[in-house]
């Protein structure tokens, strides 16, 4: 059918493509999380699994881990409750406004998530606009020290991120539900609350599996939040992983943890994808 | 009451007679684009009425206001002598067949059907009646199938299951048999027909096809650029004709052209007797009602003229014959014998099927 050249030209890239990225990273990771340290700071290749024995005995690694899945957890659930009734509205009742609320939603995906980050900084920090706002109308007398350096800053800041990402799948199940079904719907007697509880969120949980997925996997290998935001009790799992690949200079043990993220975050997707299978009609 | 003149109730012929839903001039516009004007209707008990129309005509958009998805910008609609157009869609005893079925894709046929009756309160009989539903549309065996493992035509039937099941005293169908290919839809109308006929609730049926409208209805309502252009029975619509659109419109026809003058009409070169009035005069001549002389005896009053034949299309049972005539004037004629196509052709009719129509009015 095709000459071989063409057939080259469109192999070849692709296939170099994963090489260079995914294929040589991946095994060589692979490869570090069985290596260990020397006293000498130097990497010795003498296969084993003390990494992962590690990861699971040593509090820090399992609790940081746990932690930043429940950090993940919460992001996700605000999300959606912030994303759904969003595209709700967008979808159902934006009328001639849809484009306009449209691009208000994504135009924040353009700036530069760390300036996001850095934004949330000058609002909770203790000088911050939130505090100096509660002072002046008289509801605290001292800065609440909670808001900045804290989980609640990390997973408040993720939401923010990272609603854009749930709304988008969201709002294009809504898009794709015929508009008659919800006419038939009426049409027999269901009450727009029946309707949608009957229709519009069974049919609409593709996207809510698939912006949950967003969400939570984003959010978990997230290092930018909890780094500017997080303080010591809102550190994430990448975090860990930065610095065991820098300061620590531990890159077996690191490459084991971040093994273990990719693992964790493969399995997630391939379950959400079957799950958005068995939930789409078509 | 009798005093009352601009009173909120309906006018008495509404009350008194078994009409069911009355249309009382309704109108809609989209913007400046006026999609119905003054339509006014009455759907008796019973009653299998369809509205016939172009793509344009407002159909649908009737429809929808009946069945509550659209809200008309002026008018009333009157249902067993209460407000309806008042109501919102899920409050109304009227139930619709959408044209593209309208299935929910994440429930099983039975479910589909046992939608309508969960949504109620009451919870009772629901299996059963669900049952004798699927049973009256002949999808028992489909009872568990998802929507998109069935055909077309069973979709079909599962949307009208399930509207029936409502036990509506008005279904609304939207062109439901568009979609289907043509001997299935024949096959569908008589069923349709006859099942309408078995529960004897009113159907109100939209489509743009007239032999579908002229098969399946008791009555037709055709609608032209958002007006009503005639509402009569099939037979009197096809054999009466009001306006040229509708002869038109329905079956094909020879729209004649005259002038009547001290009892007589003129038309190019033919002129016959006849009873109208004086001046200009447009007449509908269907083509079966034009023969090929030597096929019935000549009556004494029939006009003959002679043409040649310019074109002709096979039917199967008969034969459409494109007549030139020397002076101008051109015919179509169905007839179920065989001509000789050669030379000219000698063609006879009876003024009394040459029925006097009005001009469309222009719209725009």
């Amino acid at each position: 059918m095709f000459s071989r050249a063409y057939r080259a030209v469109v192999t070849i890239p692709p296939l170099l493509w994963e090489m260079v990225f995914l294929v040589v990273p991946y095994l060589l990771m692979f490869c570090y999380s069985f290596w260990s340290v020397s006293a000498s700071q130097t990497i010795v290749h003498a296969w084993n699994f003390d990494n992962y024995r590690q990861l699971l005995t040593v509090n820090v690694y399992w609790q940081t881990l746990l932690r930043s899945m429940w950090i993940a957890a919460r992001v996700t659930m605000f999300s959606l409750l912030l994303g759904y009734p969003l595209a709700y509205f967008l979808s159902f009742h934006a009328d001639s406004r849809k484009e306009l609320c449209y691009q208000l939603v994504i135009i924040p995906l353009w700036v530069s998530y760390l300036v996001r980050a850095y934004a949330w900084k000058t609002i909770l920090g203790s000088e911050g606009l939130l505090n100096t706002l509660l002072q002046y109308v008289h509801l605290t007398h001292r800065p609440l020290d909670f808001l900045l350096y804290s989980p609640f800053a990390v997973v408040l800041t993720l939401t923010h991120i990272y609603t854009p990402f749930t709304f988008l799948p969201i709002y294009a199940a809504l898009e794709h539900i015929p508009r008659n079904l919800i006419e038939a719907s009426h049409d027999l007697g269901a009450s727009p609350r029946q309707t949608f509880w009957r229709v519009i969120l069974p049919l609409s949980i593709p996207g809510v599996l698939a912006g949950a997925t967003f969400a939570f996997v984003l959010s978990l290998g997230d290092f930018l939040a909890p780094a500017l935001l997080g303080g010591p009790s809102g550190i994430m799992i990448s975090n860990i992983v930065v610095s065991l690949f820098g300061a620590a200079y531990n890159w077996p043990l690191g490459s084991a943890i971040s093994l273990c993220m990719l693992v964790l975050v493969v399995s997630l997707l391939f379950l959400s994808e079957r799950l958005e299978k068995k939930w789409s009609f078509s | 009451m009798a005093t009352t003149t601009n009173s909120v109730e309906p006018d008495i012929d509404v009350k008194s007679s078994t009409s069911l839903l009355s249309i009382r001039k309704i109108a809609k516009t989209f913007g400046k684009n006026v999609v119905l004007r003054d339509i006014s209707l009455d759907v008796a008990e019973g009653e299998f009425l369809t509205i016939l129309g172009e793509s344009g005509s407002g159909k649908t958009t009737l429809l929808r206001i009946i069945a509550g998805f659209e809200i008309a910008s002026s008018g009333e609609l009157w249902m067993n002598g209460e407000r309806l157009d008042h109501l919102p869609p899920y409050r109304r005893r009227v139930n619709t067949v959408f044209q593209h079925y309208a299935l929910f894709p994440h429930l099983s046929v039975e479910q589909n059907v046992a939608y309508g009756l969960r949504v109620e309160k009451s919870e009772a009989d629901i299996s059963s009646r669900v049952e004798r539903a699927l049973a009256q549309v002949k999808m028992s065996a489909h009872a568990k199938a998802k929507p998109s493992r069935i055909s077309g035509g069973q979709q079909q039937r599962v949307a009208l299951a399930r509207a029936l099941v409502k036990r509506p005293q008005l279904l609304l169908l939207d062109e439901p048999l568009s979609a289907l290919d043509a001997n299935l839809r024949r096959q569908m109308q008589i069923e349709l027909k006859s099942l309408q006929r078995d529960i004897g609730i009113s159907f109100v049926f939209v489509t743009h096809d007239q032999e579908e409208a002229m098969v399946m209805s008791d009555r037709i309502a055709l609608l032209r650029m958002g007006e009503l252009e005639q509402v009569a029975s099939p037979r009197e619509i096809y054999s009466r004709p009001a306006t040229a659109y509708t002869a038109q419109f329905i079956g094909h026809t020879n729209l004649l052209r005259g002038k009547v003058s001290e009892g007589f009409l003129q038309c190019h070169s033919l002129r016959w007797k006849t009873s109208l009035a004086d001046g200009p005069a447009l007449l509908s001549l269907r083509p079966e009602n034009v023969r090929p002389r030597g096929e019935t005896g000549r009556t004494l009053d029939s006009v003959v003229f002679k043409g040649t034949i310019s074109d002709r299309a096979f039917h199967g049972a008969t034969e459409l014959l494109r007549v030139e005539c020397a002076d101008g004037l051109k015919f179509s004629v169905r007839t179920a014998s065989q001509i000789d196509p050669a030379g000219e052709v000698e063609f006879q009719f009876d003024p009394a099927d040459a029925v006097p129509i009005r001009e469309s009015a222009e719209r725009s």
